[in-house]
């Protein structure tokens, strides 16, 4: 049987590059992964000399996630159905979202990545919901811009793209 | 953006329209893989209103093309096309009627494909197309030269964009030289479409609500849209002052005053038309004729109380 959550039980977090950090037990349980891990485990396990190792995840980053984890530690655990209702297309994102991921790309990306790894869904929504916006409205050649894609198309691919393009405007 | 994993790449693919991944798919070899597809063959499995979203989105793009909201495809925009001044006479090549409907002032025919290249070019910013954009933008006068008899019109209209919508300011100036427009106020020339569901019908205010308020009768479940007649009574009754009216179907407001010799009447009226996009986001259509010619009759949907929003930002 599991045993009772003290209200304020504190977590040790370790980032890859060695950064520990004490954070809530109910903000850490934002993430799915950790969660689960921690119902396994006694809340005595996990101590300031014995934290919690977040491979892939550096100090910058971590600290980013656990801010975004802080900023929504009483927002309701969503449930599958609810997920797939809110990801029918919409990519309005909320203020306080909005401002906390505009970071550079670099940055973005690590936190998606983070957030897949921990498995953090509202997180990693947001983030692709970013990326979606950074996307929409833009020509190929923006979108390469923006990204700093390479145009790697041999010059046969160049020509399907041409008929593509001719078959959109004339057809 | 290739470094993430191609599962987080669809979840980002999940949040683009199909003209989205239509672009991306052209960035690169790998997103032609994840997201290129045979296009022609799946606009013919969606829905009329997700191919006419697909056309928008591509001529969001495709500078000097327009997505027809008739013929599903896209247009390229004729230069020409507003060399006259006259808007209602250059339909489009496709030659389908894309102004508001026969309703609508007919010197000021303002058809869809403009509202959208106005938009669009207005957004670029580029000088190669500034010419057409000031034509698309100047402001249009049209007198009743009409001297037969005391009565006269005129009538203004007034393009704006603000914050990357598309406002239009409409004004109609009715008035007679010697006699009370009380007395005067019925006859055929009163016609004042300010949109399709706050307009004047039958030629005059008291026939225009009666003919509505008949027509509400036989219809059960229809409610008569009387703002307009409402308002010219009022104004009528309250000579100096102007009076406010809101469309509670479409995002328009109108203000309507009678001088206090009662013989000139002046009404206003402010359209927002919404952003650059797809015919069927509302902005666009709510301010179209319906088919059945009786939008100031059918319940329709209604807007929720707009305070006068649109003359507001219109003031701002």
């Amino acid at each position: 049987m599991a045993e009772a959550k003290p209200a304020s039980q504190k977590i040790w977090l370790i980032s890859n590059d060695n950064a520990t950090m004490e954070v809530d037990r109910v903000v850490v349980e934002r993430s799915m992964l950790l969660k689960n891990m921690l119902e396994d485990l006694s809340h005595t396990d996990i101590t300031q000399d014995n934290p919690i190792p977040i491979p892939n995840v550096n100090e910058a980053v971590l600290r980013k996630v656990v801010e975004w984890c802080e900023h929504h530690r009483n927002d309701p655990v969503t449930t599958p159905d609810d997920e797939s209702d809110a990801r029918k297309k919409t990519t309005d994102i909320e203020e306080w979202d909005q401002k906390f991921m505009q970071v550079d790309q670099e940055m973005l990306f690590e936190i998606i990545l983070a957030s897949n790894f921990l498995d953090i869904k509202p997180l990693l929504d947001v983030g692709c919901k970013t990326v979606a916006n950074m996307i929409k409205g833009k020509s190929p050649e923006e979108i390469r811009k923006t990204f700093n894609i390479t145009n790697d198309f041999s010059a046969e691919e160049e020509e399907q793209i041409r008929r593509e393009n001719e078959w959109a405007e004339d057809r | 953006i290739l470094q993430l994993p191609l599962d987080v790449i669809l979840l980002v693919g999940d949040y683009l329209s199909l003209h989205d991944k239509f672009f991306l798919s052209q960035t690169c070899r790998a997103f032609r893989n994840i997201m290129g597809q045979d296009w022609e063959s799946k606009i013919l499995r969606i829905s009329p209103a997700d191919e006419l979203t697909f056309w928008a989105g591509l001529a969001f793009v495709f500078v000097d093309y327009w997505a027809c909201p008739k013929c599903y495809k896209l247009h390229h925009f004729i230069p020409l096309d507003l060399l006259d001044e006259s808007l209602s006479r250059h339909p489009p090549l496709c030659g389908v009627d894309l102004s508001r409907g026969a309703f609508a002032e007919e010197s000021y025919r303002l058809q869809y494909h403009h509202i959208q290249l106005a938009l669009k070019f207005s957004r670029l910013g580029n000088s190669y197309y500034s010419k057409y954009l000031a034509a698309l933008m100047k402001k249009h006068t049209y007198t009743d030269a009409s001297t037969r008899d005391l009565f006269s019109k005129s009538y203004t209209a007034e393009p704006r964009i603000i914050d990357s919508r598309f406002f239009l300011r409409e004004e109609w100036k009715i008035s007679n030289s010697i006699f009370s427009l009380v007395d005067t106020i019925d006859i055929h020339r009163f016609l004042i479409p300010v949109c399709p569901h706050l307009r004047i019908i039958c030629g005059g205010v008291w026939l225009s609500r009666r003919c509505k308020e008949a027509f509400g009768r036989i219809s059960k479940h229809a409610r008569a849209i009387t703002g307009l007649e409402d308002g010219i009574e009022s104004a009528l009754a309250h000579p100096g002052q102007w009076i406010s009216v809101s469309c509670p179907r479409c995002p328009t407001d109108c203000d309507i005053k009678v001088s206090k010799g009662l013989n000139k009447v002046k009404v206003m009226a402010w359209h927002d038309f919404g952003i650059e996009g797809s015919p069927l986001d509302g902005g666009w259509e709510a301010h179209v004729e319906s088919g059945s010619y009786t939008d100031w009759l059918t319940p329709g949907p209604t807007l929720a109380d707009r305070n006068n929003s649109v003359r507001n930002i219109w003031s701002d």
